[in-house]
């Protein structure tokens, strides 16, 4: 809820005051890290050097060497073409699913916040149900009923991260809802949905933009995690967490495979949430005051 | 921005009254003497003075507010000074950007983070304010300058008690604790009138209504018997009647103590019925001083001269068309060079767009900063 | 329809027996829960190119009375009805008609006013929503009202946090005007802004009704404003209205004790006046308990038996002024003493 209120203030800054002045480093660190990992993400067919299932027994476990610049796992695979191979379905889960809990949450929030009575009742209650549950095990249910895979996985996260969404909207909802600019544009006449549209959503964009970034690397770790306990992607398809995971039983005769894909999730993790604090910083006057 | 100890809010609520009370008198009170209630010495009488015999309780020459920024600072109070004396009431007049509410906050140093206070002259009686540290400050802040503000909800604690947040105060400053504080500020409550304080010390602040808030915050201000109250808008949150109540209330405690009350408002009338002495300020600065009588008999300055005038027009009983003054005040970040009440002054003259008018003295107990004051 | 120059006769507004209550109000405190009737039999009317002033202190209702006008709040029974047409009955032709021709300005300018809008968008919004007009004639409509209240033509583009106070209250009632209404409600609008700005948006008001023909609904605390720009004032209390008459002849000699009080505490900003306060003890009762008989009673200083057994209706007493006291005419005439003894017109100042 702190983040929630920090998002908020932070829109309330940003929309009143422009842009603000000063380039701060954790977006350029961030930034680039993130950005990196984007493009390798997406040139991975043109960058990597090997295909990332080809096999080859006799080259299995080795260490990092010149023609396999991460060394190899245990079919011989290389491990660098996994890993840029394994980045771009991360990703694109990891977006998927915060986009998910995004408008869910939104549509969600929206109504409760705006409506009010049984309406928000019930959402709440809903919510709250879904916030008890971490990803893991929403993962594991989803994965019982659906089945395995990248969508099935894209759908838990999606649902794990909706209610802190919906929270969001729904408080805001409910500041507006009781504001006097909506009660002037009620006594005009307005119609609800253009109460939503003109007079309620507009102050949601911004906290959002914010709370996307705080849920980002939390997707994205627990996209892994589930990945590792083998719910998502499926063998032969490479990705990060399975990696981690197939590589565990190998651990003592080569580490790569474990240690590599470990690295890649923690910086991407750690750009991602550099972003996040600098928004929240430079448009967040309250937070930026306790830390100087 | 919370205040320190000692300094009052106010909040909401509504309660059924009692029976009906007489005009101007007062519900019983405790028999305890006021002085002793409000933490002097036990058998000491309060000394009651003349009042223009007083020596100058807090003296500020050259008070200064400024900010820092790249390039040039942003001055928000301008070179103010301000006298006052014991028994005395000094009123600050302005309007919204005039600096009147960072000047009362910059005598304790109250201002807040990035305001810096500059002074040529601080002092409440004999203690220079201007070099003390912090820990003396904070000694000063609840004992010897009080502190009364708009709006008590934001400076009043949501979550403690009203009694407890008193006796806070009271043992901070006057070392009272347990059964004695709690009994103290029962009688503080019974002395700013709240109707059935051994009830009230228990509530919290959201079950009390404005009036009664303000109330509270009074009696936290006076708990420790302080030399100065400073007032900033005390009534505006409140309805005209309980205006009356509290101002008197003041007053009343104002006798008793023999306190000097600095009173921060933009509310000529209120002004013309309590206060001694009035500062007009314009956009941070000071631009008439003058007795109460004198201001508004005779106003020197034009800007209080047009404010004097649009108050008594609306108060006439005619209703006829209002003449109001152009233009609003200027922002403090941009000032322009000379007379800042210049764009919008009836009397203006090229001088005064070029050249700063200085605060002098028109009559004996008149200044006013214009140059064509007593014109 | 709307404000027609000339048909001074009409009747905009005629307010009935309006009762409005609610279930565990805001002012109740937490653990009550029985109905608060806020609003309890308020009768007004407003006729065209007229001010009416409200006079209430917090907790009288005046605030909620607006709202049940305007229907923001539900009523629970008594009638409105705006020009011509009773709300109960008349649908939702009748109520899209309130919602065009009947507007309302804030006490807080930049509240009332969405942050994230440009000040084009906002004044034009009740014409969006009425579609009023094409599009370019909805433009030239928003550059007419700029100017009919003192802004300047380049505010369309702006936001409102880049205006005054006195500004932000000049957009808002630029947005009031748009869609020609023949009622404006302005619930406090001056209390928030300097004297000096008072009088510019009190002088803007009256400036427009006489262009416009628009009524006025005027609430405010603030007496000397009331006095002012009304024709006629209401003064409410707990939920009633205690006295209502032409302005004038109300402040110059209140009839009813509440108003002496009120109209004694108005600060006079001249020091050697003798202040003859009526200084009011208590607080105004809790509104989910209100005192039986007359609901003053427990405050006023001419409480006499009667006055705890019957309430007090409201009744026409003199220069067309309506009294709800038992004793109005004792007291003018002072033969009806105050409880305590203290003479009729207060003692002396304490000024």
């Amino acid at each position: 809820m702190a983040a929630a209120g920090s998002a908020i203030r932070a829109a309330d800054v940003l929309a009143t005051t422009g842009t603000a002045r000063r380039h701060d480093w954790r977006f350029i660190v961030g930034g680039v890290g993130v950005g990196i990992f984007v493009l390798a993400a997406i040139f991975a067919p043109v960058v990597a050097p090997y295909a990332p299932d080809a096999l080859n027994v006799a080259a299995r476990l080795e260490p990092p060497s010149y023609s396999h610049l991460l060394g190899t796992d245990q079919l011989g695979r290389d491990i660098l073409s996994r890993l840029l191979y394994g980045l771009r379905p991360s990703l694109e889960a990891s977006l998927a699913a915060v986009a998910l809990a995004a408008l869910g949450g939104t549509v969600l929030g929206l109504a409760a916040g705006y409506f009010g009575t049984w309406l928000d009742e019930i959402t709440t209650r809903v919510l709250d149900l879904l916030i008890a549950w971490p990803s893991v095990f929403l993962g594991i249910a989803i994965v019982l009923v659906l089945g395995a895979g990248e969508s099935e996985i894209i759908l838990a996260i999606g649902f794990a991260e909706l209610p802190v969404f919906a929270r969001l909207v729904r408080s805001i909802a409910i500041v507006n809802a009781a504001s006097e600019h909506v009660e002037a544009a009620r006594a005009m006449g307005a119609s609800h949905v253009r109460i939503m549209r003109v007079h309620i959503l507009p102050f949601v964009f911004l906290p959002m933009v914010v709370q996307f970034a705080i849920a980002a690397p939390q997707a994205l770790v627990a996209e892994a995690g589930l990945n590792y306990l083998g719910l998502g992607t499926q063998p032969p398809n490479p990705s990060l967490g399975a990696m981690v995971s197939e590589g565990q039983t190998y651990i003592s005769q080569s580490s790569g495979q474990v240690v590599f894909p470990v690295i890649v999730i923690a910086l991407l993790v750690i750009c991602l949430t550099l972003i996040a604090d600098g928004l929240q910083d430079k448009l967040d006057p309250h937070r930026r005051r306790v830390l100087s | 921005m919370r205040p320190a100890h000692g300094e009052t809010a106010e909040s909401e609520g509504a309660v059924p009254s009692p029976a009906p009370a007489g005009n101007d008198a007062a519900p019983a009170r405790s028999d305890a003497d006021p002085a002793e209630v409000a933490g002097m010495a036990p058998g000491v009488p309060v000394a009651s003075p003349p009042r223009a015999a007083d020596e100058p309780l807090l003296t500020a020459r050259e008070l200064c507010v400024t900010r820092a920024r790249p390039g040039a600072d942003d001055v928000f109070v301008h070179g103010v000074c301000l006298t006052v004396r014991r028994h005395q009431t000094v009123a600050i007049v302005g309007e919204s950007g005039s600096g009147k509410s960072l000047t009362a906050l910059a005598l304790t140093k109250l201002t807040p983070p990035g305001f810096r206070v500059t002074a040529e002259v601080l002092r409440l009686d004999d203690t220079d304010i201007a070099s003390l540290p912090e820990s003396g400050l904070r000694e000063i802040r609840g004992r010897r300058i009080s502190m009364v503000f708009q709006n008590p909800m934001s400076a009043l604690n949501p979550v403690i008690p009203v009694g407890r947040q008193i006796t806070q105060v009271l043992s901070r400053h006057k070392g009272l604790r347990g059964r004695r504080a709690r009994d103290r500020a029962v009688e503080l409550l019974n002395l700013v009138e709240v109707p059935d304080p051994a009830r009230r010390v228990r509530q919290y602040p959201f079950e009390m209504s404005g009036g009664m808030l303000q109330r509270v915050m009074i009696a936290m201000a006076l708990s420790c018997g302080p030399d100065l109250l400073i007032a900033d808008e005390p009534t505006t949150a409140l309805d005209t009647t309980l205006q009356a109540q509290i101002m008197e209330l003041l007053r009343q405690r104002q006798r008793d103590l023999g306190m000097g009350l600095l009173l921060i408002s933009h509310d000529l009338g209120l002004v013309a019925s309590e206060a001694d002495e009035v500062n007009v300020m314009y956009a941070g600065r000071v631009v008439e001083h003058a007795d109460v009588k004198t201001l508004f008999e005779s106003p020197a300055h034009p800007y209080t001269r047009a404010l004097l005038g649009t108050v008594r027009e609306i108060a006439s009983v005619t209703q006829n068309d209002l003449a109001p003054i152009p233009g609003a005040p200027p922002r403090l970040e941009q000032p322009p060079p000379g007379c800042p009440f210049a764009p919008r002054c009836p009397m203006v003259l090229d001088r005064c767009r070029a050249e700063l008018p200085e605060l002098r003295r028109i009559r004996d107990s008149q200044q006013a900063a214009c140059h064509r004051a007593g014109e | 329809m709307g404000n027609v120059a000339g048909l001074d006769d009409r009747t905009v507004l005629e307010v009935s027996d309006l009762v409005v209550s609610f279930r565990g109000a805001r002012r109740v405190g937490l653990a009550e829960h029985r109905a608060v009737r806020a609003v309890d039999g308020v009768s007004l009317r407003i006729g065209s190119r007229e001010t009416l002033g409200l006079v209430g202190e917090s907790g009288s209702g005046k605030s909620t009375t607006a709202r049940a006008i305007l229907q923001l709040v539900p009523a629970r029974s008594g009638s409105v009805t705006f020009e011509g047409a009773d709300l109960r009955s008349a649908g939702r032709g009748g109520r899209r008609n309130l919602r065009r021709h009947a507007q309302m300005i804030f006490q807080n300018p930049l509240g009332s006013l969405n942050a994230r809008m440009k000040v084009g968008s906002i004044i034009r919004e009740p014409l969006d929503i009425h579609q009023i007009g094409d599009r370019p004639a909805r433009q030239s409509r928003v550059q007419e009202l700029l100017e009919l209240v003192g802004l300047p033509a380049d505010a369309v583009n702006r936001y409102p946090h880049e205006f005054s106070g006195g500004q932000q209250q000049r957009i808002a009632i630029a947005r009031a005007l748009a869609p020609e209404p023949s009622l404006i409600i302005c619930d406090e609008p001056v209390a928030a802004l300097d004297v000096s700005i008072q009088a510019q948006i009190l002088q803007l008001l009256k400036d427009l009704q006489r262009t416009t023909g628009v009524s006025y609904l005027f609430i405010a605390h603030d007496l000397n404003v009331v006095r002012h720009v009304s024709r006629r004032t209401a003064i409410m209390y707990l939920g009633k209205i205690v006295e209502e008459g032409p302005s004038l002849a109300l402040f110059g000699a209140p009839r009813h004790p509440y108003t002496q009080a009120l109209v004694s505490a108005i600060p006079v900003p001249d020091p050697s006046a003798q202040q003859r306060r009526t200084v009011l003890h208590g607080e105004i009762p809790n509104p989910a308990d209100v005192p039986s008989g007359c609901r003053f009673r427990t405050r006023c200083r001419y409480v006499r038996e009667r006055c705890a057994t019957e309430e007090p209706r409201l009744q026409p007493a003199s220069d067309g002024v309506s009294v709800a006291c038992h004793f109005w005419r004792e007291i003018a005439e002072g033969s009806h003493k105050p409880a305590d003894g203290i003479p009729a017109d207060g003692p002396p100042g304490s000024a």
